[in-house]
């Protein structure tokens, strides 16, 4: 009877520890980018896009990281995710109605008793050791102050293809918009960017990128099965698969074979892949 | 903000050494809180110090935690340590209120080297609750209120759960 057991018990261990193999066949030389969802995720204590989280993610062994990406009212670019800095800050007031020297000095509230920065893209890369080596998901969140904004546009091209060319990232850098139009100024901005369209439908997604010549699509996990990725692929169009939150979620999406997942568990992921 | 926690823990002395013979109640008990005053959790010893009829006081300290390894993945813990008088009224259900301190010791970005850098800060709080414990000891079972005034600066609204034991 112990022998049973402590067999069952071997047999247990064994299998818990025997890494999964995967048949990986994607347009990404058939390997999986892993890139921290704002760094280290929406589970982590580090809040989303700061520079702890960020960095941490990168070394943890991510390939990348997604970072949301919104303009201040005197056009630099931040790592922030939501328009109003009220919902996650001590400060208030929407993104592109603050100066950075306003937004500088505003902290991250959650969790209690710290004091997360928030940060510039600038201050980001210019701070990330052997930053070539990675992948930037930029995920352009567009909120001009109003409709008739149309000065908001040409500053965010500018301001995304002035960062873009300081930091020599046109190979590292992978530009994410739900925005058609947005997407058409950014190609006529520089036709090299990597552009991916985040559609509210597969079909419409396809569509888009076929007619503009993007270089991908970017959706939810949920919202995408692997023949719909095979197909994405058939037009030579790269997958980028978000929304991914738990080390089952990764494996799920692994078996997809996109060419970039975008998880909140970055550390199974990079094991996953390992 | 050091005056205050000064006569805390001479408040917290005092009472140990003078009173610590007349308790009825067992003085000893550890929980877990989650939530509550050590941020997302935190492991708890807490000692009664005095007892009178149905009231009973006790001081509170305690440990946690977000991160263990920074963001460079050193080994480099965050400390949160909260610190309370708590008192309570009843024999099994008890009504119970707090006063406290927290001391955070938080590895974040230094803004110029943007490396890690150690800060301490301390924070003020209080609780009000429900507590269950029987005065043989055994299960105990919190839950309250939790408010804490961050940096000495900001009210913010907050609560905990604790499960634990008597002895």
């Amino acid at each position: 009877m112990s022998q049973k057991l402590i067999l069952i018990s071997f047999l247990i261990v064994t299998l818990s520890c025997s890494k999964e193999e995967f048949d990986i066949q994607n347009l990404n030389g058939n390997k999986i980018s892993a890139l921290g969802h704002s760094g280290m995720g929406n589970r982590s204590a580090y809040p989303r896009n700061s520079y702890e989280s960020l960095t941490k993610s990168l070394n943890l062994g991510a390939d990348g990281i997604e970072i949301d990406l919104q303009l201040t009212k005197d056009n630099v670019l931040i790592a922030f995710h939501d328009e109003d800095l009220s919902e996650s800050t001590n400060i208030k007031g929407l993104v592109r109605s603050l100066t950075w020297s306003e937004i500088q000095n505003a902290y991250y509230t959650n969790p209690l008793y710290t004091s997360y920065s928030i940060i510039s893209m600038d201050q980001l890369l210019s701070n990330t050791d052997d930053m070539h080596q990675y992948n930037y998901t930029l995920d352009c969140k567009y909120h001009p102050l109003s409709n008739d904004d149309t000065q908001y546009e040409t500053d965010y091209i500018n301001a995304l293809s002035q960062l873009i060319t300081k930091f020599n990232l046109i190979n590292n850098a992978y530009i994410e918009s739900q925005s058609e139009d947005f997407l058409r100024l950014l190609q006529l901005e520089n036709n090299e960017f990597n552009l991916f369209i985040n559609p509210y439908s597969f079909e419409y997604g396809l569509e888009t990128a076929n007619k503009l010549g993007l270089f991908g699509i970017s959706m939810s996990t949920d919202n995408i099965s692997e023949d719909q990725i095979e197909a994405a692929h058939d037009n030579n169009l790269f997958i980028a698969i978000w929304g991914v939150q738990t080390n089952g979620d990764n494996t799920r999406a692994v078996n997809k074979n996109p060419d970039f997942i975008q998880t909140d568990c970055i550390s199974h992921l990079v094991n996953l892949l390992d | 903000m050091k005056l205050y926690l000064a006569i805390l823990l001479l408040f917290t002395y005092s009472f140990c050494i003078a009173q610590s013979d007349s308790l009825s109640t067992k003085k000893n008990s550890i929980y877990l809180e989650i939530l509550g005053i050590g941020g997302y959790g935190s492991l708890n010893y807490e000692r009664g110090l005095f007892e009178v009829n149905k009231i009973k006081i006790g001081a509170r300290l305690g440990l946690s935690t977000y991160h263990l390894t920074d963001f460079t993945t050193s080994f480099n813990p965050d400390i949160i340590i909260p610190i309370a008088i708590h008192a309570q009224y009843g024999n099994k259900h008890n009504a119970e209120v707090g006063l406290g301190q927290v001391i955070s010791n938080i590895v974040e970005t230094n803004e110029v080297t943007f490396n890690p850098e150690r800060t301490t800060n301390i924070h003020a709080n209080f609780t009000i609750g429900y507590r269950y414990q029987k005065p043989k000891g055994g299960f105990v079972f919190r839950i309250n209120y939790s408010p804490v005034i961050e940096f000495y600066k900001d009210y913010r609204h907050w609560a905990g759960l604790s499960v634990g034991y008597a002895f």
